[in-house]
């Protein structure tokens, strides 16, 4: 890892009231690539990637020290805007959140925010994002249609294309299939392999197997630590440090 | 079948059930027995002349219309000032205010109010409204009283509304990058609007059988005309039906039945609209 990240992190501490959740942790995150967070629950990752979008804000106790800058800009500085990073670092959650509105007025709400009334310009990006989220052969029909209609695992393809529509640089996962069945899984885990021509990547995963199939680095979390990162293969193949195998092979965890 | 601990807890369970079952009737026949009297003497009344005729001396002659028009006029009023007040305080409450020791003391006050005695309010409401504003016996005062007396059941109502709301919806509003200003006015209250109107016409219905307060204010009970503005003084139906009641004569009595006939579908078609809302509300959205 030579080169500029589109994230770097250096020396990230956070805590939730008293309790330390984050120590020290560097990384550097590159554009168009995948990068997989793994680690057994509680040790911090889904924390972490909430701290590269200003998720965390919304926790009441929530702290944390140390700089992550993207594209060269500190986001936790006084003069950055959690309103625009967010538009350009997008979301994806555990649990497919679609609002309960038509499949087209989740799509729209997120440039319709920024005043985009352009009733062409929307239908263009409705079309365009649920094509890029592989959901446009399955509801170009039933575009006005509840989006809470859908199944799970349309709903978290919606939920993609809703990220996609304001066009961000980034797109958070944060543990996108742990409600999905295999099937819409791999669906997904496809979408996220082709997403990273266009977007930095950065995916939250209990499953190793999809770590190991979908990204290009891998980091391992244990207690707040990032106890290894590096190339994926890496990773599962060969990895520094022992807890690092120990997890992979499903000694603990 | 052998006697044992089974078979006992099976009576208890029987007796736990008929216990309940009779709770549940006690209540029902009493409700009927009250409406079945109140047909009985009041129905035949009910008629369009006893609709659109103004009180009298003779019961046979007198009417409700000033009471009806006044009832709409202080509901209309009532609901146009409480709705935009304790929505907008419930909305600041939970999403603007921030968790401290003063919000929670605001919190218990309003929770506290709700349970304060209506004459209270008509008090309340005559030392201000009536008295240092010099609304006078009005109309106006009486709204701004019953709006008092309903607006920490409206704020109540929101804030529960809003709380019902998953989390996840913000989230996924905010990681769009919108306010929270968009995020409430887009999201969250819409979908929150079915839960707050039906909390907003219950307490509406409440305010609609109300008789202290506005006695306390000083409603008239003999209103022979219709008033033309919001500074007239005025009587509403359950104030006229008060004074039929306390007349000797059986003619009065017989109206003041008619009269609670007419209030009690009144409040039956706000309920009746507000389950419809509370219907729609939990059928269309699915979690």
């Amino acid at each position: 890892m030579v080169d500029e990240g589109v994230f770097s992190i250096l020396k990230l501490n956070a805590w939730y009231g008293k309790k330390h959740v984050l120590k020290e942790v560097d990384m550097t995150i590159r554009a168009n690539h995948v990068t997989a967070l793994i680690g057994p629950s509680g040790c911090g990752k889904s924390t972490f990637i909430r701290c590269l979008n200003r998720m965390n804000d919304l926790i009441p106790d929530f702290r944390l020290t140390g700089e992550i800058t993207h594209e060269g800009m500190d986001i936790y500085s006084p003069e950055a805007d959690p309103i625009e990073i967010r538009r350009r670092i997008g979301m994806v959650f555990q649990k497919p959140n679609p609002f309960p509105k038509s499949i087209y007025n989740n799509i729209a709400y997120g440039l319709r925010i920024f005043g985009v009334k352009d009733k062409k310009r929307l239908d263009k990006a409705v079309e365009e994002s649920l094509k890029k989220a592989a959901l446009w052969e399955e509801v170009k029909e039933n575009l006005h249609q509840n989006a809470l209609t859908l199944s799970g695992g349309q709903q978290q393809r919606l939920c993609i294309a809703r990220a996609i529509a304001v066009n961000p640089e980034v797109i958070l996962f944060d543990e996108p299939c742990s409600a999905l069945d295999p099937i819409a899984t791999a669906k997904i885990e496809d979408l996220i392999a082709k997403l990273k021509k266009d977007y930095t990547v950065v995916i939250v995963t209990h499953n190793m197997q999809q770590a190991a199939r979908v990204s290009d680095f891998t980091g391992f979390f244990m207690l707040g630590d990032l106890a290894e990162f590096d190339v994926t293969e890496k990773i599962f193949t060969t990895p520094a440090n022992k807890l690092t195998e120990d997890y992979i092979t499903g000694r603990f965890g | 079948m052998t006697k044992g601990p089974l078979s006992r807890n099976k009576l208890i369970d029987r007796v736990f059930k008929i216990t309940a079952l009779v709770a549940t009737v006690v209540g029902l026949v009493f409700l009927s027995v009250l409406i079945i009297d109140i047909l009985i003497d009041g129905l035949g009344r009910v008629s369009w002349s006893f609709l659109t005729s103004f009180p009298s001396r003779r019961p046979e002659r007198a009417g409700i219309l000033s009471a009806i028009v006044g009832t709409l006029w202080v509901m209309g009023l009532t609901a146009l000032f409480s709705f935009p007040l304790g929505v907008c305080a419930g909305i600041y409450l939970e999403e603007y205010a921030k968790k401290g020791v003063l919000t929670k003391l605001v919190e218990i006050n309003i929770a506290n109010l709700a349970g304060v005695p209506s004459i209270i309010y008509g008090l309340l409401g005559l030392g201000i409204f009536v008295r240092t504003l010099a609304l006078e016996r009005s109309v106006i005062s009486g709204a701004l009283t019953l709006t008092l007396l309903i607006l920490p059941i409206i704020i109540t109502t929101t804030r529960e509304s809003l709380k019902a709301i998953p989390f996840s919806i913000r989230e996924a509003s905010y990681a769009l990058g919108a306010t929270l200003w968009q995020t409430i006015l887009r999201q969250v209250l819409p979908v929150a609007m079915p839960g707050i109107l039906t909390g907003t016409i219950l307490a509406l219905s409440r305010a609609i059988g109300e008789t202290a307060p506005l006695i306390a204010i000083g409603a008239l009970t003999y209103i022979a005309f219709l008033p033309e503005s919001v500074f007239d003084p005025f009587t509403v139906l359950p104030i006229q039906t008060f004074n039929w009641v306390s007349r000797p004569q059986k003619g009065f009595a017989t109206n003041a039945a008619a009269a609670i006939i007419v209030l009690l579908l009144l409040t039956l078609i706000m309920n009746s609209i507000a389950i419809y809302l509370r219907h729609r509300f939990q059928r269309r959205i699915k979690w």
